[in-house]
């Protein structure tokens, strides 16, 4: 049952022949089972990652059903990881998944990240994403940024010790952000941007994507635009000439 | 000189335009966010809006020249 699973997508070129089996023995982390989060850690499954831990320490609300992948009305109330593991084995039973029912914080990062082949960022705020950047670089663990508002939202790989890093272009370093509830945010903009993260990862992973740029979708105009972000020397976590 | 100047995201709206062009003396991309600050008073909220120079991120001390295309990004913290 499961072999005949992926080959739509070993039939694509970009995959075939040897990516399949990279995905599947990958390990990859997905930090933040939000809108972002829920939808990367499921499109990942599906496409046959089997080792998979999932960081979050949030309850399933209301507001979270219009946009997050996996959570339906009667989970309101149930922690997002006990959720999402569920969904994720009922889509392929024999991942090996790994709950954390925690915020990711300099205290526990390093423990949570080191396994990963791949660290997905679906976490919702600066103060977060400074310790998956900051830890990533000290594990030489890459990670893809990715972050959405409004009908808009970035995606960046960065790959320590080969792209910029997230401090490298002074994204903020510290806060918590305003939340998607309050800020705002089109459901599906949260799943393109998600999109071009597993993507991203995917191309990370078979080693197709070194350059570390920084794209930006805009799902209602529509555009997208793609920056290159050279590496900062001074940059104060990957600067080689950083104090 | 003049540079062409592109608003992204929120700032379109908040600024109440896509582009514009704007005539400016010799200055780096630091001093032009600084001016565009004085002048947007919403791009002054952000402490750090994103930068880019002719589509390539650059650092703060870098010196525009004439005919440059600016993008201005805000930082944006939602998942
Ligand atoms: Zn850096």
């Amino acid at each position: 049952m499961v072999m005949d699973r992926y080959l739509s997508q070993i039939a694509v070129k970009e995959i075939f022949p040897a990516g399949q089996k990279v995905i599947e023995s990958s390990s990859i982390v997905v930090v933040g089972v939000g809108g972002i989060g829920s939808a990367v850690a499921e499109m990942l499954v599906r496409m046959g990652i089997k080792n998979i831990t999932i960081v979050d320490d949030d309850l399933i609300e209301n507001s979270n059903l219009n946009r997050q992948a996996m959570f339906k009305e009667s989970d309101i109330g149930l922690k997002k990881v006990d959720v999402a593991r569920a969904e994720l084995l009922r889509i392929d039973e024999e991942i090996s998944i790994n709950v954390i029912d925690q915020k990711l914080s300099f205290y526990n990062a390093e423990d949570i990240l080191s396994q990963a082949d791949i660290i997905m960022d679906g976490t919702d705020n600066y103060n977060a994403r400074n310790v998956l950047n900051v830890v990533s670089f000290n594990l030489k663990k890459p990670w893809i940024f990715s972050a959405v508002e409004g009908t808009y939202g970035y995606v960046k790989a960065i790959i320590p010790g080969r792209t910029s890093c997230l401090s490298c272009f002074g994204y903020p370093d510290k806060g918590e952000g305003i939340s998607c509830t309050i800020q705002g945010v089109i459901p599906s903009a949260v799943r393109a941007i998600a999109s071009i993260a597993v993507t991203t990862a995917v191309k990370v992973l078979l080693e197709k994507e070194m350059t570390g740029d920084l794209l930006y979708l805009d799902v209602w105009k529509p555009s997208l635009e793609i920056m290159s972000i050279p590496r900062n020397d001074s940059c104060k976590v990957c600067g080689e000439r950083r104090l | 000189m003049k540079v062409h100047i592109k608003y992204y995201a929120k700032y379109r709206d908040t600024i109440g335009k896509r582009e514009e062009d704007l005539e400016v003396e010799e200055m780096t991309v630091k001093s032009l966010l600084d001016l565009l600050r004085g002048k947007y008073p919403s791009l002054g909220g952000d402490k750090t809006s994103l930068l880019a120079l002719n589509n390539k991120f650059q650092r703060d001390e870098t010196k525009l020249s004439d005919g440059d295309t600016v993008s201005v990004f805000p930082p944006v913290s939602g998942g």
